[in-house]
């Protein structure tokens, strides 16, 4: 035993006392269970650690807080004895950021799982970070509303993960990302204050304290408490599909109908790898490349957008293939998700998500560059979940089998180059859902000084998620 | 261990937890051991040798209600339960299994059900001696939670088969009271198995079975054949036996059912049995209001929480379960809850004492 081990483990005895005051003996565990389950989200690389059969990280402790208080009180105390402490909602991120990397107490947030209450009048939603996305939005959609927030991993996310992952859902061209549905954040800071940001649609009183926190994957507070914007649900939907010769034909007609001022809220402008494998997977036969594009609102204008992107998909090569293509695969949007498990059970598969976003300049060729940087016994899967005016995002998944049994060498180094080829070809990496980790570790990222200032001030200890954003990335712990 | 379930344990280790949502004790726990993905991961790590095969891996395997939600939100249709089941009966052989399922145990060897109370005796208390005929060919089943919690349900299905002028059903005599879920689902197969020898021969001359509760239903159709137990392949829910009574015009409907009523579908009546048309038609038929529906109903329905075994070993968790799926029920205008199993309603009931719980054949009862 080492004396620092000893040391940890008095001070575990007595803070756990302590937890057990502040929330029960049921809400604490320090079973080493726990660890399993806890000490990793879908990090490829915590994914082949499993398979491995290794646990490659334990908390000390998973708490089950139920109110701003506990979680304050929770916080106050370890920051007391210097104690890490890791949120977590449904563990399903892809960057390894809710992984308790520094052992510590992991505040597993889903016992705060309310939607609060809707303000029919302000279109704004009340909602505490544990609810799972699949229960925040059929509580929102039987009264009516939709967050209009739809990741893939809906039926296991949380609010408060997709907060501070600052995730994007498939319908992000229309209802934005997450951090363009927050109207206010209640956070408790590491000290055990609670900050409330001010409720108003818009502010001009500095810096926005909402966005310190969006995306910060909890290392500078844990949010507590969400007013979120709502939506009144649809009235009509339509759907469209339409094939295109080349990517470069789709991104062309997908940036006109965004210009003219069309917001798809879903689509996906699949490349041919990705129709002739997820899409044909769900019936659709098409050849090339597909546009699926559907818009929702009031008939007239759902109707009026929809032959107005007909036309500009028709004069930029499109060729229509009516609503089946654009109806199936939303109806089935999350099948995709699906084919990680006999990719994995199978000895040596992987399966990598990688996210790239850039301005409509640079995408066809960002598109390029990964595939020409993939190599060729790995499968490359690519599509457009989301755009905008001003360019899209596009997510990458390699499917690979590492055939020398070290996958993890494998999905790393083929990882690399494909980020390499998307950085050198203008991309912005922005992974799937967050970015601190990386932001971490990256030592030439200029905005690194600024972030550390602000983690240094307002978790002086660096309690908060050390893992994921850690003063000294060499050293987290 | 559990080899013959190596391609469940292993595409729900490398799923990114698709069906969290619909885990009834992941809901009710926010545990994420204690989800289908937390406890085949579990199992995975068992196998790879990292997790020793204990008492607290036993326990995770034992949190499970057994309601097979989460099949119907995977695409590859990886059934959890009867890992969960498998993984038990290894527990009980090495008897690590919760100390709630020894107690179990020891009270079921006693009194011969779950209850603790002589069921057959109370059975004859219920009804007249005219109802139980031991040649008859059709015959119905109560259930040992029937006979224990709700005389009232089963006189009122023999209210009915009178009002319809179905004769040739008698009772079961109860002398062998339960269909041995409890045991099934808590690992204990010899026992189970013991029990389903003893119902083969009380249950022989049986040509129709009809049961009172649907966990019953599926023990005798299902279950027992697993431990080579065959009885009459006709075995139904009372609601599957009602229905087409009904659309015959057999039923003598002489008022109309006033009351609001939103309608619970009990797992195995539903994803295990199939059956949700049958109750509603019946409800829809003497109901004056259009019967109101859960927002997660049918295929979608969530679970009251006591399947499994879990009523056994954590009844607090089955509380928490049945309250959160109480919450609709509270919504809107007044309503009593329906629902047709014996087993949900007793749940139900101990999680909300006020609340007006009736079962499916209650209502039918009091429109005759």
């Amino acid at each position: 035993m080492t004396t620092q081990s000893a040391a940890r483990r008095a001070i575990n005895v007595e803070l756990l006392n302590r937890l057990r005051d502040v929330v029960g003996g049921k809400r604490v565990s320090r079973s080493e269970l726990e660890g399993v389950a806890y000490s990793r989200d879908m990090q490829t690389a915590s994914v082949l650690e499993t398979r491995n059969g290794h646990v490659a990280r334990r908390p000390d402790f998973v708490v089950w807080p139920e109110s701003t208080e506990e979680v304050s009180r929770i916080l106050r105390l370890c920051n007391e004895v210097r104690m890490p402490v890791t949120p977590f909602g449904g563990g399903t991120g892809l960057d390894g950021d809710a992984a308790p990397d520094c052992g510590g107490v992991v505040l597993d947030m889903k016992r705060m799982n309310r939607l609060e209450r809707i303000s029919e009048l302000s279109c704004i939603g009340v909602c505490q970070p544990g609810i799972i996305g699949a229960h925040l939005e059929h509580d929102l959609n039987r009264q009516g509303y939709t967050l209009g927030h739809f990741p893939g991993s809906l039926g296991s996310s949380t609010l408060g993960g997709w907060l501070s992952t600052r995730g994007a859902g498939m319908a992000a061209t229309t209802y934005g990302k997450i951090e363009d549905m927050v109207v206010s954040l209640q956070v408790v800071l590491a000290d055990g204050a609670v900050l409330h940001t001010r409720t108003a649609p818009r502010r001009a009183t500095g810096p926005d304290f909402n966005h310190l926190f969006i995306g910060s994957e909890g290392a500078l507070g844990v949010i507590t408490r969400a007013h979120m914007r709502i939506h009144l649900l649809p009235e009509a939907r339509y759907f469209r599909g339409l094939a295109f010769k080349t990517l470069e034909e789709g991104l062309t007609a997908l940036r006109l109908i965004l210009r003219a001022g069309m917001k798809p809220s879903f689509l996906r402008l699949a490349d041919e790898a990705d129709v002739a494998t997820n899409l044909k997977a769900l019936g659709v036969n098409v050849s090339g490349c597909l546009l699926a594009l559907v818009f929702d609102g009031r008939p007239t204008q759902v109707d009026l957008y929809g032959r107005k992107a007909l036309e500009i998909c028709r004069q930029n090569g499109g060729r229509d293939h009516g609503e089946e293509p654009a109806r199936v695969w939303c109806e089935h949007r999350y099948a995709e998700f699906y084919r990680q498990s006999p990719v994995f059970e199978e000895a040596g598969g992987v399966l990598e998500h990688l996210e790239a976003a850039a301005v409509w300049r640079d995408a066809a060729a960002v598109h390029r560059a990964v595939r020409e940087a993939t190599p060729g016994d790995v499968e490359l899967l690519a599509n457009v979940p989301h755009a905008y005016p001003e360019g899209c995002g596009f997510l990458f998944t390699m499917v690979g089998k590492a055939d020398n049994g070290d996958a993890a060498a494998f999905v790393e180094k083929t990882r690399n180059a494909a980020l390499a080829a998307a950085r050198g070809a203008g991309a912005v990496v922005s992974r799937s859902h967050g970015a601190a980790k990386g932001r971490g570790k990256t030592a030439a990222d200029p905005a690194r000084e600024i972030l550390l200032g602000v983690k240094k001030r307002l978790d002086p200890n660096q309690i908060l998620n050390p893992g994921a954003f850690a003063v000294d990335p060499e050293k987290p712990c | 261990m559990l080899k013959h379930f190596h391609k469940e344990i292993e595409y729900c280790t490398y799923c990114p937890k698709l069906c969290r949502f619909s885990c009834p004790v992941g809901n009710a726990s926010g545990n994420e051991t204690y989800t289908p993905w937390g406890r085949q991961t579990l199992l995975h790590m068992v196998n790879e040798g990292t997790v020793a095969w204990d008492r607290e891996v036993a326990n995770a395997v034992y949190k499970c209600t057994t309601c097979m939600l989460c099949r119907e939100y995977c695409d590859h249709e990886i059934e959890v339960p009867p890992v969960m089941l498998a993984a038990r009966t290894e527990a009980t052989k090495q008897k690590i299994q919760p100390q709630e399922a020894v107690e179990f145990l020891n009270f079921f060897k006693e009194q011969r059900n779950p209850y603790g109370d002589d069921l057959a005796a109370r059975l004859r208390t219920i009804l007249p001696s005219s109802s139980f005929n031991p040649e008859a060919q059709v015959v119905y089943f109560p259930g040992c939670a029937n006979m224990y919690n709700f005389a009232q349900t089963i006189k009122n299905t023999f209210r009915l088969f009178e009002a319809m002028d179905v004769n040739y059903v008698a009772c079961y005599a109860a002398d062998v009271p339960c269909c041995g879920v409890p045991l099934y689902d808590l690992g204990y197969m010899a026992e189970f198995k013991q029990n389903a020898d003893r119902l083969a021969v009380s249950l022989a001359k049986a040509k129709v079975i009809i049961t009172g509760c649907p966990s019953c239903a599926w023990s005798l159709k299902v279950r027992l054949p697993e431990v080579g137990v065959q009885l009459t392949e006709r075995i139904y829910h009372i609601t599957e036996f009602l229905a087409p009574l009904l659309e015959e015009g057999k039923l003598p409907i002489r008022r109309p059912f006033s009351r609001k009523l939103i309608y619970h579908d009990p797992c195995y009546l539903g994803r295990y049995l199939g059956v949700y048309d049958q109750p509603r038609k019946l409800l829809n038929e003497v109901c004056r209001e259009p019967l109101a529906e859960f927002s997660w109903n049918q295929r979608h329905a969530y679970c009251c929480g006591a399947g499994g075994g879990l009523a056994t070993t954590n009844p607090p968790m089955v509380r928490e379960i049945a309250t959160e799926r109480l919450r609709e029920v509270y919504d809107g205008e007044k309503k009593a809850l329906v629902t047709a199993c014996p087993t949900c309603l007793r749940t139900f009931q101990k999680a909300d004492e006020k609340l007006d719980i009736l079962d499916v054949v209650d209502v039918l009862a009091r429109c005759i």
